[in-house]
């Protein structure tokens, strides 16, 4: 193996010319899916089928306990019968012996999950009677079936962290030793955690402990890797080819950018995948992720983790701060919400808006509060209804401005036209104001946006409006990523072992 | 799974679509009318038209070649067969 080849275990691969040309197609090669014991087996099967029309061919089965689910083996049978490879992430519950004989008769990769934030690895894995539930009995149960195979992939989840950080090289070890897959991750970061959230390892620590584990790939088994975030011994591009579905039908990005593109109770994957912007520019990561990430030798291979950079910052285009390559460079990463300052042309008194909240699938959150005084405020103190529209384009304008903040400059716009707006009450000077947009369609630089302003939960103006603005990214070069790539078995996933 | 229109039913929804977004008289929305010189429609226009053909037949609208490349309102009715049925396949031109 090559510092330029990049696996998904032993199957969960895909060659760069396939990778292309499922982002050319929005399609799919992989889909995880979230089992929850109570989970419709209809919908989850229904979402399948339509993620193996779209190109997939891998199902990573996720959730809190999917082996809690009553026909999740069935699911598994009627998955595999469309010659689509298995994926089961797992605490071990009633993992019997017989259930590992079908696991492995269907060549499902199981991966076992260790609990998080507790020491003594080995011990979790190989030793009943302790606090792990069944897992060791899990564990002894796909060993006597025959796990781990040439068929058969057998791995082990860790969440790295402070309390195992130490043991981690000799558990890797370990697991290469037993030709037992290691997934090592890191903690999620909680959601808007950009400000108080720590990761229990720092980022020199985790650079420190992918080195270690890479040299012992390389002295193991003359296994050569990069050691680059979000995980141990491969990259991960599954953003670009991958989708996850929550129990309650959500469709995601990935179980890090928990942002909902729509329900397949609505639309079908297919209308999701194909409209998403979120999906779309992260497709295009090469062109639209913002910061430190786009100066490193690795990007165009590598874009950090979405997952950890969307918890931290709000946005799921911002460079990985945990990633120890920009561990100098934090200040470069903007969080959300931001200043719009800088963002937006205008400048006081014509701006209005002052924060960008967040940013969703085509919609966005500003806030602003209502200058003392300004053209816009009449002489008893009142928001002037002339403002609103105004406050909406302004917001519309700070969306495309942050969007946009790669490239130099800050891009054009105009409002063109106000179409339907209704006004009901009004703000007066002090008033915090909350600008909600919803991006209804975009036609090449043209946009049609529904903007609601409101103050606490009443609605004070909602209307349409029409904007042109130029998008940047269409005048910049391009970096597209290489060689052979990994992309989803649901987690991370390591280099194979040498057979034979 | 969505039913794909004839070309009949795409004709007849499209001429209401322009009817009604943009009040041309039914009579003047035949195949060889050239949307902007003709039906006076402009660049503004263009994108409620592609908003109001989106809503009306549940598919996506990019700007690409295809999409420029069209001038009379035959043109328009051909796109949009072939868009629908595309997107139906789960094929993208």
């Amino acid at each position: 193996m090559s510092p330029n080849d990049w696996r998904c275990g032993r199957d969960f691969v895909f060659d760069s010319g396939e990778i292309a040309k499922t982002v050319a197609r929005r399609g799919l090669l992989a889909l995880e899916i979230e089992v929850d014991p109570g989970g419709d087996v209809r919908e989850i099967w229904d979402v399948v089928g339509q993620a193996k029309a779209l190109g997939a061919r891998c199902v990573s089965i996720v959730g809190d306990e999917p082996m809690g689910h009553a026909e999740v083996l069935d699911l598994v049978s009627r998955i595999c019968s469309l010659r689509m490879q298995v994926a089961m992430f797992t605490d071990g519950a009633g993992m019997s012996a017989e259930v590992a004989r079908f696991l492995l008769a269907n060549e499902v990769r199981v991966i076992l999950r260790l609990a998080s934030g507790r020491a003594g690895l080995r011990k979790q894995l190989t030793e009943p009677g302790g606090h792990c539930g069944g897992l060791p009995e899990a564990f002894r149960s796909l060993r006597d079936a025959g796990y781990p195979a040439r068929n058969g992939v057998l791995g082990v989840s860790v969440i790295v962290g402070a309390e195992n950080y130490a043991e981690l090289p000799s558990f890797w070890r370990w697991l290469r030793e037993e030709d037992l897959e290691p997934h090592f991750e890191l903690p999620k970061a909680p959601v808007n955690g950009a400000r108080s959230w720590q990761s229990p390892v720092r980022a020199h620590e985790l650079h420190s402990m992918l080195r270690v584990l890479a040299e012992s790939d390389r002295s193991f088994g003359g296994l050569e890797w990069l050691p680059q975030p979000p995980i141990a011994g491969s990259a991960c591009v599954r953003n670009r080819v991958s989708c996850f579905v929550t129990a309650s039908g959500s469709v995601m990005p990935c179980q890090g950018v928990r942002i909902s593109i729509g329900s397949v109770r609505e639309k079908s994957l297919a209308e999701l995948l194909r409209e998403s912007e979120i999906l779309q520019d992260l497709r295009d990561f090469a062109d639209t992720i913002r910061g430190p990430c786009v100066d490193c030798e690795q990007f165009g291979r590598c874009h950090g983790c979405r997952g950890t950079a969307f918890r931290l910052t709000g946005d799921y285009l911002a460079s990985d701060p945990l990633c120890w390559r920009n561990a100098d460079r934090q200040a470069e990463i903007e969080c959300l919400p931001c200043g719009v300052a800088g963002v937006v042309p205008h400048q006081k008194p014509m701006r209005l808006v002052e924060t960008l909240v967040s940013i969703g699938e085509r919609n966005a959150v500003v806030e602003l509060v209502v200058p003392e005084d300004g053209p816009f405020i009449a002489a008893s103190g009142v928001l002037e209804r002339a403002a609103y529209p105004e406050i909406v384009a302004q917001a519309a304008a700070a969306w495309n401005g942050f969007k946009s903040r790669r490239h130099d400059g800050l891009p054009r716009g105009y409002l063109l036209g106000i179409k339907r707006f209704r006004f009901d009450g009004a703000a007066r000077a002090g008033d915090r104001l909350v600008v909600s947009l919803f991006k209804v369609a975009r036609f090449g630089d043209f946009g049609i946006m529904e903007g609601k302003v409101s103050k606490g939960t009443h609605v004070l103006a909602r209307g349409e409006i029409k904007v042109w603005h130029e998008n940047p990214r269409q005048t910049q070069g391009r970096r597209f990523p290489s060689d052979r790539e990994s992309v989803v078995s649901g987690v991370s996933a390591p280099p194979e072992l040498p057979t034979g | 799974m969505k039913k794909t229109l004839s070309e009949k039913e795409v004709i007849a929804l499209t001429n209401r679509v322009l009817a009604e977004s943009f009040e041309i008289e039914e009579e003047r929305l035949l195949p060889e009318k050239r949307i902007f010189a003709d039906l006076g429609l402009d660049s503004l226009d263009t994108v409620d038209l592609v908003v109001a053909l989106q809503k009306r037949f549940s598919i996506t609208i990019r700007e690409d070649e295809r999409v420029r490349s069209i001038r009379s309102l035959g043109d328009l009715y051909t796109y949009i067969m072939t868009v629908q049925q595309e997107q139906q396949a789960g094929t993208e031109g």
